[in-house]
């Protein structure tokens, strides 16, 4: 069957269910990001699952939402991101960047 | 050092505008933070088959007319819902004049139109740009088939657009800038995922070099990285923007998300940004635009919505970088593992809580009934006062349901320890945000058993996500039966639940039971069974390892 760019990408990464729309299918994750004001979270529930190390081909975590440091929240924030990054494998950016740019605009 | 974005590869981020990597050719999609976490331990990303609307793109973009004006014309066509349930793909013979960062734009904003993701091929473009950052050989080729179909069809002919702009207060509310033409404006906005390019600041630097800016405006200039603004200072673009009165702010999201440069009262302010939604530039009664880099700096010259076009001036032509900075920003993690690095949590982190998975045989008090439309705002609030604790469940859950009643908090605890509890509510329950907490909080409150009328999709994902079982009336009339302290039993559960999508409840000390429905998949039985999919996630190592 002939195949636009969308098809090619997801019968490449299908795992379960079929491509036809409205069905569940389940998709293979290649790369994630994370960045800050939702990454808090993400990276303790993979401490609470007990994760050892990322699965995936490659994941980065940025900083580029929480960039006020009114007081020491966000500060904390970060260092518990930089922390966890190293834990679980995790790229780390340090402080800079809009995170989905970052991502294609860098190594 | 790593090499990320690669064409051909699926990218799963906790951001909605995750979407703009699709410029790569990639299957790039905003997800929730479970999915994520979900994601990164190496399981699948569930998602409904989207149907793929093919969007032909054919001509060049005239002169002061850019990428951001091609989103805007999708905005203005399909407006903030058209995009639901489908995969954007752009393709045809005017893909060749849009630059990957052009493309960048337009896939970025695919999230306004409510996109599942966006999709661009991996072509000559993209392999020019891999090469500019010293990746070439990263480029895989990745192009629709001679003669592949789409589900829905759309074209658009790049040189018949105009400069656009979305008005308050959403980001499919567009019309011509030419329309707006005199409107007096208080601040111009440059930066954001949604103009994250060189091209995007190094035009509205062209534009102001030599002039200055209108009096009483507030230009801002909001760089996409310390990368993209060293490439800036290098090229003087920084000294044309300041010494034509800008403000510059450092690297970040800043004002796009709220955090700082809110307008002042009443006043209008255009931005290159992607949303515009009610009050989330910090300003409770805003009144933000959005436009094109060329149309925000035209009218920051002049003080007034201007359609960049009739500028006394040609259009600049803005020569890219050769080369990019690669500059270590990126910390690659300790290998071959970094399982001996201690997490640093400061007094505001807490680790989740372990929650049990549910039992067969139970009985729960109705702690709260609720009518329609019950919000997860109104569910957990968001804002300045609660959101400081969405690391700290123990402490954010003290603001659960607050709205709708003070006191639940209290009744919450006191139950937590003879067996927790549940709540009632009628339609479209949990309506709005997507956020986790909304489920999580009322979790460890000792929620069990959401029964309601019906569930707002994402909202009904996050209860299954932590082992709060969602069940609805089948009988919608049974909601009369039911008061805020009546007391219901549920019986074998675990084999009720696999067993059918009905099954009924007594309602304690009465004769009365009243049927309960559902639509969990296997996959959502088992998570809900285990307590969640954080255990679900254990268990499954456990079993593996």
């Amino acid at each position: 069957m002939k195949q636009n760019v969308a098809q090619k990408l997801i019968e490449q990464h299908l795992v379960s269910g079929t491509m036809e729309p409205g069905n569940e299918i389940g998709l293979s994750i290649d790369q994630t990001l994370t960045q800050d004001a939702t990454g808090t979270m993400v990276m303790l529930e993979l401490e609470a699952m007990g994760l050892d190390q990322a699965k995936t081909e490659v994941s980065a975590q940025y900083v580029d939402h929480n960039l006020i440091q009114e007081d020491f929240r966000n500060a904390d924030d970060h260092l518990f991101l930089r922390s966890a990054a190293r834990r679980f494998g995790i790229h780390y950016s340090r402080l800079v960047m809009v995170s989905v740019t970052r991502y294609i605009c860098n190594d | 050092m790593q090499r990320l974005a690669k064409p051909g590869k699926t990218l799963l981020g906790s951001d909605s505008h995750t979407c703009a990597n699709g410029c790569m050719g990639m299957l790039a999609i905003g997800a929730g933070g479970i999915d994520v976490a979900m994601a990164i331990a190496g399981e699948p990303y569930y998602v409904k088959m989207p149907q793929i609307m093919g969007v032909k793109l054919t001509g060049d973009l005239p002169d002061w007319v850019s990428a951001k004006d091609v989103i805007l014309e999708m905005l203005r066509r399909h407006d903030v819902k058209g995009g639901v349930g489908k995969i954007i793909e752009y393709y045809g013979p005017g893909l060749k004049h849009l630059s990957a960062m052009d493309r960048h734009v337009i896939a970025n904003m695919g999230a306004e139109l409510g996109a599942t993701a966006t999709v661009f091929p991996s072509d000559k473009v993209v392999k020019q740009f891999l090469k500019q950052q010293g990746r070439e050989d990263e480029w895989t080729e990745l192009t629709p088939d001679q003669g592949a179909t789409y589900d829905i069809h759309e074209e658009i002919d790049l040189s018949s657009l105009e400069p656009l702009i979305a008005k308050p207060s959403s980001p499919g509310n567009v019309v011509p800038v030419s329309e707006l033409k005199g409107e007096p404006i208080y601040q111009s906005y440059i930066g954001s995922s949604a103009n994250p390019g060189y091209r995007d600041f190094a035009i509205a630097a062209d534009i102001v070099k030599g002039k200055t800016i209108a009096e009483g405006l507030s230009f801002d200039i909001n760089p996409t990285s310390r990368q993209l603004l060293t490439q800036l200072v290098d090229n003087g673009h920084i000294a044309s923007l300041l010494a034509a009165g800008a403000r510059m702010h450092q690297a970040g999201c800043n004002g796009c998300i709220g955090m700082g440069q809110a307008p002042a009262t009443g006043r209008n302010s255009l931005r290159t940004t992607p949303r515009n939604f009610p009050g989330r530039s910090g300003t409770k009664e805003d009144s933000v635009f959005l436009c094109s880099p060329e149309t925000a700096a035209a009218s920051a010259l002049t003080g007034e919505i201007t359609d960049p076009r009739t500028l006394d001036m040609k259009y600049p032509t803005v020569n890219e970088p050769k080369s990019d900075h690669t500059d270590g920003l990126l910390e690659a993690p300790p290998k071959p593992s970094g399982a001996s690095v201690e997490l640093e949590k400061g007094p505001n982190i807490t680790s989740i809580p372990n929650f049990s998975p549910i039992e067969n045989h139970f009985e729960l008090p109705v702690l709260l009934k609720m009518g329609d439309n019950i919000s997860t705002d109104e569910i957990l609030a968001g804002g300045s006062r609660v959101l400081p604790f969405r690391s700290n469940i123990q402490k954010i859950s003290t603001f659960t349901f607050e709205i709708i009643d003070e006191a639940y908090y209290e009744r919450a605890m006191k139950a937590r320890d003879d067996g927790g509890h549940m709540v009632v509510g009628g339609v479209n329950y949990g309506q709005g945000s997507s956020r986790e907490h909304a489920a999580l909080a009322p979790r460890y409150l000792g929620l069990k058993v959401v029964l309601v009328k019906d569930f707002a999709r994402i909202h009904l994902q996050n209860l299954i996500n932590f082992g709060i079982l969602p069940l609805r009336f089948a009988h919608t009339s049974d909601y009369e039966k039911i008061d805020q302290g009546t007391v219901l039993s549920f019986e074998n559960v675990h084999e009720a639940i696999q067993r059918s999508n009905r099954f009924d409840v007594k309602i304690k000390d009465s004769d009365e039971t009243i049927t309960v429905e559902h639509d969990l998949t296997d996959r959502h039985i088992d998570i809900v069974l285990a307590g969640g999919i954080i255990n679900w996630m254990k268990n499954k190592s456990n079993l593996t390892s």
